[in-house]
């Protein structure tokens, strides 16, 4: 392993594992490089240098001691800002937010990384409550892409794709409700996973709409970013809506590349409007996973105006609870029953039970 | 009354409702948002939804 910066985390995994290297030298480089590094590309927003440090030797005390020391061994890693860190204050990017009280416990995808053995190194910039694209932040500055330091990211995990891209963390965690992992995951020119709705448990996070909200891995190959996930998935009774089924792992398939998988391309509403620049780049990725078909989805257009409508209604901007309400007017007029219901989460028909609100952050801690 | 009129009394009854003060340099980029949303909100309620259609809030895969 001659360069740790672009080592991926499958060879850092095995290189602790065959004692190659330790994880404290691992982790003490990564934090020399991000020291490095992060001034020009401020895809960092927290450190967390001690905390790795101690778990690295806990790494190398397990492996002198024959202990098993997980796929990810010594792996480092960063989260988005709005994944609860221990004894840090999830900012999701916001100013107010800063004067919250530190997280009580870590995310639980962060408990699972660190079980599978790879070490958490920090915090990372993020646009304001995730309403940007950009990944630029006006408080902690714009996370900047490592291939040309003068573009944006693109966000809102901006510093998650920079962090990855910018060769400081072989993976990252970032979350996406409208594209904010396919976004910079694009732009860095990395690999990022939007998974399933419901597989990856939510807990621990900070929340913008909950039937939208996905977190997942940025990594630089395929084979990393399955590692990251397979840790990952699971039951989680800290996150209602995570899939109650058992884990069904994804890296021993990774290597059959895209033999038996069907794909095709979204035409109609998503090949208007772009540029020729764009619709080239994207006819290379079709031509180059050979997706010949083209379907249309219906009514794209109103779903994506919907859909943003929805993020303003149940998501934190200025005027959500205004928006909120005239969605839930929007919504009896197409239930009259629903006249009779009042309160929050009126989307159900009479005598339709609703559920209780319920915080992914605060849920007592599950035994 | 023209439609920025319209947009600015929107705003300051909002702004009014939910306790929050806005600045007259954010008013632009304010009535801009509220602008694109109503044309949004318009599109959307364009579509003629039958009185039994339900969302389907459970989702499988």
């Amino acid at each position: 392993m001659t360069d740790l910066a672009w080592a991926s985390a499958t060879s850092i995994a095995a290189a602790v594992a065959s004692g190659e290297t330790t994880a404290a030298t691992v982790i003490d480089q990564t934090l020399a490089r991000i020291a490095q590094r992060n001034p020009l590309l401020n895809a960092f927003t927290a450190i967390t240098a001690e905390r790795a440090r101690s778990r690295a030797v806990s790494i190398d005390a397990a492996r002198a001691a024959g202990k098993s020391i997980g796929p990810l061994a010594g792996v480092p890693f960063a989260v988005k800002n709005l994944i609860d860190i221990a004894d840090l204050p999830t900012l999701a990017g916001s100013r107010i937010n800063r004067a919250h009280p530190p997280a009580t416990a870590d995310a639980t995808l962060i408990s699972r990384l660190e079980a599978a053995g790879a070490v958490l190194v920090g915090a990372l910039n993020m646009g304001e409550y995730a309403y940007d694209f950009t990944g630029e932040n006006s408080h902690d500055g714009p996370s900047r892409n490592p291939h040309d330091i003068t573009r944006m990211t693109g966000g809102s995990s901006g510093g998650s794709g920079g962090a990855v891209a910018g060769g400081m963390v072989p993976i990252a965690l970032g979350s996406d409700t409208n594209g904010s992992i396919r976004v910079p995951a694009s732009f860095c020119g990395i690999f990022g996973l939007k998974p399933t709705f419901s597989r990856l448990s939510r807990a621990g996070s900070f929340p913008f709409v909950s039937s939208l909200d996905h977190l997942g891995p940025f990594a630089r190959n395929t084979a990393d970013l399955a590692c990251a996930y397979d840790a990952m998935l699971g039951p989680d009774p800290r996150d209602p809506v995570c899939a109650d089924r058992d884990a069904e792992p994804v890296g021993p398939s990774v290597a059959a590349g895209i033999t038996g998988l069907r794909i095709a391309c979204a035409g109609g509403y998503f090949r208007s409007g772009a540029s020729a620049e764009v619709m080239a780049a994207m006819d290379n990725v079709a031509a180059a996973l050979d997706a010949k078909r083209q379907i249309e989805l219906p009514e794209a257009a109103r779903a994506r105006r919907s859909l943003c409508h929805h993020h303003i209604g149940r998501g934190r901007s200025a005027f959500g609870p205004l928006a909120q309400a005239a969605m839930r007017i929007r919504s009896r007029r197409a239930r009259p029953a629903d006249r009779r219901c009042h309160g929050s989460g009126c989307l159900g028909g009479a005598g339709t039970k609703i559920p209780p609100l319920v915080s992914r952050r605060r849920v007592a801690a599950v035994p | 009354m023209s439609e920025t009129d319209d947009l600015d009394a929107w705003l300051d009854a909002n702004a009014a409702l939910l306790g929050i003060t806005v600045a007259p340099e954010w008013r632009d980029a304010v009535r801009l948002h509220l602008r694109i949303t109503r044309e949004h909100a318009q599109h959307v309620m364009d579509f003629e939804l039958p009185d039994d259609a339900d969302p389907a809030p459970v989702f499988h895969a």
